[in-house]
Order: structure tokens, then sequence, then C-alpha cells
């Protein structure tokens, strides 16, 4: 694929809400970054901390704001909006390494079995620290991803579909990454590609970010697990939310699940069970939405 | 003194710990996935991979622990939480308890905390029931709802 000549559009999406300072700061280093051309799309969930005023401050940039909060669905705005032919997404507080996108680039051109390229996530502390060559790190084949960091085929969402918004927040990249691997898609990693994300956690210490994680693993069971996996799956998952609202006197496990279940209907509308090779291939960590309090 | 950390929590977490454990050699005990980027971010510690696809769980590290790497007599065990308290991660805690004459557990603040004795045992005669209750509530609603929406599903695509 002739590359020096024209090399292809990198769209970036980013979503952002009351995040002001951390958009400025990736919007800022998105923008001296070496690869060229790069669309960088914001899209902005209601923001009311100032973000609007400073993003139309900003020349180069495709601002979209919203008028309410979107949850998720604000990505698929900025996905639908992209014209470039590999898609990047990023948190509103995380950035590319500054060689990511040339290389993720680069790995796309030579490796057409590749659909989606999840980026090495690491915390700013590892920024400077030396990483491999891309020749050096074999692509090893993966069945998740991180929204801090991933790039995507533009023809990833024809064939496979967009994030599932009735998620609004978490889970939505399993989800996602599910639906990539049913589409007969490949996802990979590389050490040689990364992202920095910051770890926020007093920044987004929601009290709600349980009950969101929890209810959305129903989902994503009922959505894709086969039948006796669900079963097995739905009946750990309750288990735990009762053992874990004694352990931890909370009532929020059981708001989920009972909120999961209200939404059945809806949900098994939708299912498609994978089979059970690409099942045997998912690992879901469950038991971590128990440790969020 | 020879410690194991117990990669139960992202690699922030993991960063900020070696961090303040400075130049201590350590082991470090994670998922097979997480074993290549470990062993580059943090090149003087030893990795152990745990060669499960489910969590850190007794049964998985008693069979390690036929593995030389993990074989050592640990003074500490540190655990990665997600959380400030560090409640539930009692599945690690207890997977680990034969490991190391210490263990501790290593917060979202960067706090290094002692395990404590619990204050009170579970409710198991509660829990068991309300489990039961839900389950059995649950499986007849989900078994309506997965028959009356067969006719309805979505097509593939």
């Amino acid at each position: 694929m002739p590359q020096d000549n024209n090399p292809p559009v990198v769209s970036v999406v980013i979503l952002t809400w009351n995040r002001k300072k951390d958009i400025c700061e990736t919007v800022g280093k998105l923008q001296k970054d070496a690869y060229s051309p790069l669309e960088i799309i914001v899209v902005d969930n209601n923001s009311t901390d100032g973000t609007a005023e400073a993003m139309k401050n900003i020349s180069g940039i495709t601002y979209l704001p919203q008028k309410q909060n979107l949850g998720i669905a604000g990505y698929n705005i900025g996905f639908r909006a992209a014209t470039g032919r590999y898609i990047i997404c990023l948190d509103s507080d995380s950035y590319p390494h500054e060689d990511a996108i040339n290389r993720m680039v680069s790995l796309f051109g030579s490796r057409e079995d590749i659909s989606v390229i999840a980026f090495d996530v690491h915390t700013p502390e590892a920024e400077g620290k030396p990483l491999p060559k891309l020749a050096e790190a074999e692509p090893k084949q993966l069945f998740g991803y991180h929204g801090a960091g991933a790039g995507f085929r533009k023809e990833v969402f024809e064939k496979a579909g967009y994030w599932h918004e009735p998620l609004f927040l978490y889970m939505n990249e399993i989800d996602h990454a599910i639906r990539i691997s049913k589409a007969g898609l490949k996802l990979f990693r590389t050490a040689a590609i990364r992202a920095f994300h910051k770890s926020s956690f007093t920044a987004r210490a929601s009290a709600n970010a349980p009950f969101f994680y929890l209810r959305n693993s129903y989902w994503v069971v009922w959505r894709h697990f086969p039948l006796g996996k669900m079963i097995m799956a739905t009946m750990q998952l309750i288990q735990q939310s009762v053992q874990h609202s004694i352990k931890q006197s909370t009532t929020i496990y059981i708001r989920a699940t009972i909120a999961a279940l209200l939404c059945a209907p809806k949900v098994f509308m939708q299912r498609q069970p994978v089979d059970e090779k690409l099942f045997s291939m998912l690992r879901i960590p469950f038991s971590l939405i128990f440790c969020r309090y | 003194m020879k410690k194991l950390i117990i990669k139960s929590g992202s690699m922030e977490r993991l960063s900020s710990l070696m961090k303040q454990l400075g130049e201590e050699a350590v082991t470090i005990l994670t998922h097979e996935h997480w074993a290549e980027a470990i062993t580059a971010e943090q090149p003087n510690a030893k990795v152990v991979t745990y060669n499960f696809k489910e969590s850190f769980n007794k049964a998985g590290i008693t069979t390690l622990l036929q593995v030389e790497e993990l074989a050592d007599d640990f003074d500490e065990v540190i655990i990665l939480t997600s959380n400030i308290s560090g409640k539930g991660h009692e599945n690690v805690i207890e997977a680990v308890s034969s490991i190391g004459k210490q263990i501790k557990l290593f917060n979202i603040n960067g706090k290094l905390m002692d395990i404590d004795s619990e204050k009170g045992k579970p409710l198991y005669l509660v829990a068991l029931s309300a489990t039961l209750i839900f389950v059995v509530i649950s499986g007849i609603w989900l078994s309506i709802c997965c028959l009356l929406t067969l006719p309805f599903r979505e097509k593939q695509g």
C-alpha cells in the first residue's frame, strides 16, 4: 500500500464531559502529532465547565457539542462523522504515544488481516520509557480493547456495528469486541503501539459506576453468551450481587440486577449468541465489578 | 524481604506500587495476556504467569506453587485492589492465604493496608436465602423473556 505519497486520513474521535483541562491537553498533543493528515473530532456530552468555549478557541478540530449527556452514543456520533480510512477512539484523558498513529497506519497497511488495533494503554508515568520497534513486537490476537486507545478500519463499524448505545457507560468495548469477532474480524494488540491514560479515580469516583458495570454485564451475557453459559453466568452474577451487597453494605448491586431484569425483554430481542469456540476465547473479568467500593 | 505481587488490578496500580517499592526485588504473578507488558515495563521483576483464564483462585494458585518461581518462601504478598476499601477481593485473599507470612492490599489511593480480621462473619443464611429467591424469580422471568422474544429476534448484521 503506497503510504508515502498519499498517507490515509486518520480520524481521532474523543468524547468529553466536564474534563476541560484533560481534553485541551489531549487535543494539544494530537495537534503536535507527527502524523498527517489527522482529523480530530471532539464530541461534547453537554459539558458545563467551559469546555465549549475552550474548544471553540482551538482551530483545526471538528467540535460536535450535544444538548445532553448521551453517554457512549456520543462516540457513535463521532465515528459516523469521521472521514478517515482509520478511526481512533480515545478517552478525554488519554493520548497516543507520539509515534503510535504512524505505527498504527503502518501495521494496518502491512497486515490486511488486522481490523482493529488495541493500543497498549499505560499510565503517563510510562511516558519516556523505551518502546519496542514495530517489527520486534509481534501483534497478538485479542478479544477485547480499551476505549482509551484503539484504532479501527472504518469498515469495522459497517460490518460489526457501532457501540451499543443503551449501555450508556461501561462494557461497551467488550460488547463491541464480541460483535467484531462474530463478524469474522480480527483484533490485535502490540506492545509497540502505546497510549497513555491518566488514572483519574477521584475525578470519576462515580457512585453509579458499579451499577452500570453490573447492569451492563447482565446485558452482555444475555446478548452474546451461549444458552448454557448464559444461565451459569447469570446465576453467578446474582450470587455475587447478593453476597457483595451484604459484605459491602450496599444496595447498588441489587438495584443493578433489578434494572437489568426489567429491561430483559428488550435485551433478549437483540440476543445473538456466539458459538462455543469463540466463547472459549473470551475473557471477561466480571469479578472486578464487585471491587468498585 | 521477598515480596510477591498479585496483579489483580490495573497496570496503573502496578506501576504505582512498583514506584513505591523502589529497588526491591519482587515477583509478580499475572495472567498471561499481561505478562509481556509487565516484563517490558518492569525488567527487574520476576514475572510468573498464571496460566488460567479465570480470576485468581485457590486451585490455580496451588497448582502454580509447584512452579519454581512461585515456590519461594515469600515474606509478604501484596494484592492490588481496584478500590479504596479492598473489599471484593476476598477470593484473591483466600487464594494466596497459603503463600507468604503477611498479606497486604495496595489500594487505589496508593496505600498499603494490612488485612483486618473481618468484623462479623457474612450472613450466610441470609445470603443463601436471598440468592435462591433472586435466582428463582430471575430464572422464571428470563425464561419468559427468552421464549416470548424468540420469534422477534433481530437478524445478525
